[in-house]
């Protein structure tokens, strides 16, 4: 890995009387002067259009990028930093996994109901699967040799044997079925439900529905600790991580987590997790011991957030917004001596300039100057 | 969550303008239907290049930027139920919202 790469600011420092060139929302005073550094941050390369899921093949060290609205898979290498190819899928691909014994990948192309199968050497699509409505999310089995996938409009989770290439079952979850993990030491997968704000937990042995939990508002992503037997679920409109242990799928609690989180992963250390901050443009790392020890600003509106499978304190984050992979090495050995501190909006308390941008509807543009006198809310928001 | 409290505030005289930004192609068909499947009143914005974003340090979505009656910003963020309530409330100036849902 490039450890080599351009080094930013180790960690973030509150912002002191920007005007026009204003801070991001999201920075925060991590560390009082002299303590180590948190967290590097290694670089940022641009990928595509609204670059979600990332898989890393440990062998070549190459990422792999969903960018779902170029409707195609980047091919980042890691070690320079540079794009070395592009390869066209299915429309929208969002998830994507690597199963390393038979040098393919696969992408989760929502729009057309099917998994594009990527050939790792020639970076050929070697052909599709298909599976249920709108396939969102992707869980690996490796020892199983299959894939779980998340199909949010048909309110299934197909199964698809990697090896056949082919789906071999469907078991019902719920609207907005999407991001699924797989447990292998309780042999269980969860699927999330981001409508229906629940989990469908599967008995992967009998594929069929072990258990229905019920989890906060808008969950999105899930991830496994296997060091501990607990799993995770990121609930993206309530911002928490609802904490589950994966014996018994008994509900340990909720961590709060900064603004909209859509992306997690847990770190191999077994202590910590990453989530992909979307509201606020960053990247926590949140200590199990239920406090936030870093934040890291990456780029706009980012989501998914993956663990280099050679090198765990390496950590690739999709920003969607800005269209890029940020690459983070975590400095933490364990939780900081300091915790955060919240800074405000650099805009707060002072009067909003005015601003013109056009009408959805209409084309038109439209002043700011026609709500002035009024009491209102700028909602920024994405399709996606 | 946002066409809740519209409702929950249609008496107060609070707008709430959504502004599509990051679409990366197509924004006005993608926000288009976006609206319409989750039934987004008609008044939307298109930041097309994300400009405006850039420019008013948003980094992330949602974001909500809460503009009082003389222009001034009172409130950044607000992306969970009880942040939106709380920041809504203290720009109406009230300590709760006034119509129930």
């Amino acid at each position: 890995m490039g450890h080599g790469a351009p080094e930013s600011s180790p960690y973030e420092q509150a912002p002191a009387g920007e005007t026009e060139d204003w801070a991001p929302s999201c920075r925060v005073t991590a560390f009082s002067d002299g303590a180590p550094p948190a967290f590097r941050v290694l670089g940022e390369i641009e990928v595509g259009l609204d670059p979600e899921g990332v898989a890393v093949d440990p062998r070549t060290n190459l990422a792999y990028v969903a960018c779902s609205r170029s409707n195609a898979v980047t091919v980042v290498d890691l070690g320079s930093q540079t794009v070395v190819d592009r390869i066209t899928v299915g429309d929208e691909p969002i998830d994507i996994a690597i199963d390393v014994a038979t040098n393919r990948v696969f992408t989760a192309d929502a729009r057309c109901d099917q998994l594009s199968v990527i050939d790792t050497e020639s970076h050929k699509v070697l052909g599709t699967v298909g599976v249920g409505t709108y396939p969102a999310g992707l869980g690996y089995d490796e020892a199983g040799r299959r894939l779980f996938v998340g199909d949010t409009r048909g309110c299934t989770m197909s199964v698809v044997d990697v090896d056949l290439l082919e789906r071999t079952a469907t078991v019902e979850a719920e609207l907005g079925a999407g991001a699924v993990a797989y447990d292998p030491r309780n042999r269980r997968a969860y699927c999330v439900n981001f409508v229906a704000g629940s989990v469908t937990v599967v008995d992967t042995e009998t594929m069929t529905v072990y258990q229905r939990l019920v989890v906060g508002e808008g969950p999105c992503a899930v991830a496994v600790n296997p060091t501990r037997d607990e799993f995770y679920v990121i609930n993206s409109l309530a911002s928490t991580i609802a904490r589950f242990a994966g014996s018994t799928c008994d509900h340990l609690g909720d961590l709060a987590v900064p603004s909209a989180p859509v992306g997690l992963a847990a770190g191999a250390s077994g202590d910590r997790l990453y989530t992909g901050n979307r509201g606020d443009g960053s990247m926590s790392i949140m200590g199990l011991d239920g406090f936030e020890w870093a934040r890291v600003r990456v780029g706009t509106a980012p989501g998914g957030v993956t663990v280099h499978p050679q090198d765990p304190r390496l950590l690739l984050v999709a920003n969607a917004g800005s269209g890029s992979l940020t690459i983070i090495e975590d400095l933490l050995d364990g939780p900081p001596a300091t915790r955060l501190a919240e800074v405000a909006h650099p805009l707060v308390g002072t009067k909003l300039p005015e601003f013109s941008l056009p009408d959805l509807h209409t084309g038109e543009l439209r002043s700011s100057r026609q709500w002035s006198e009024k009491k209102y809310i700028l909602n920024f928001f994405a399709s996606w | 969550m946002l066409e809740q409290l519209r409702r929950r505030t249609s008496r107060s005289g609070l707008e709430i303008i959504p502004v599509n930004v990051w679409e990366g192609v197509n924004p006005f068909v993608e926000a288009r239907n976006f609206c319409d499947l989750w039934g987004i009143p008609p008044t939307v914005l298109v930041d097309e290049d994300g400009g405006l974003a850039a420019r008013f340090a948003v980094r992330g979505v949602p974001t909500n930027i809460f503009v009082d009656s003389d222009g001034t910003v009172t409130a950044v963020g607000g992306s969970t139920p009880e942040e939106l309530e709380s920041a809504t409330a203290r720009l109406l100036g009230s300590s709760s919202l006034i119509d129930p849902a």
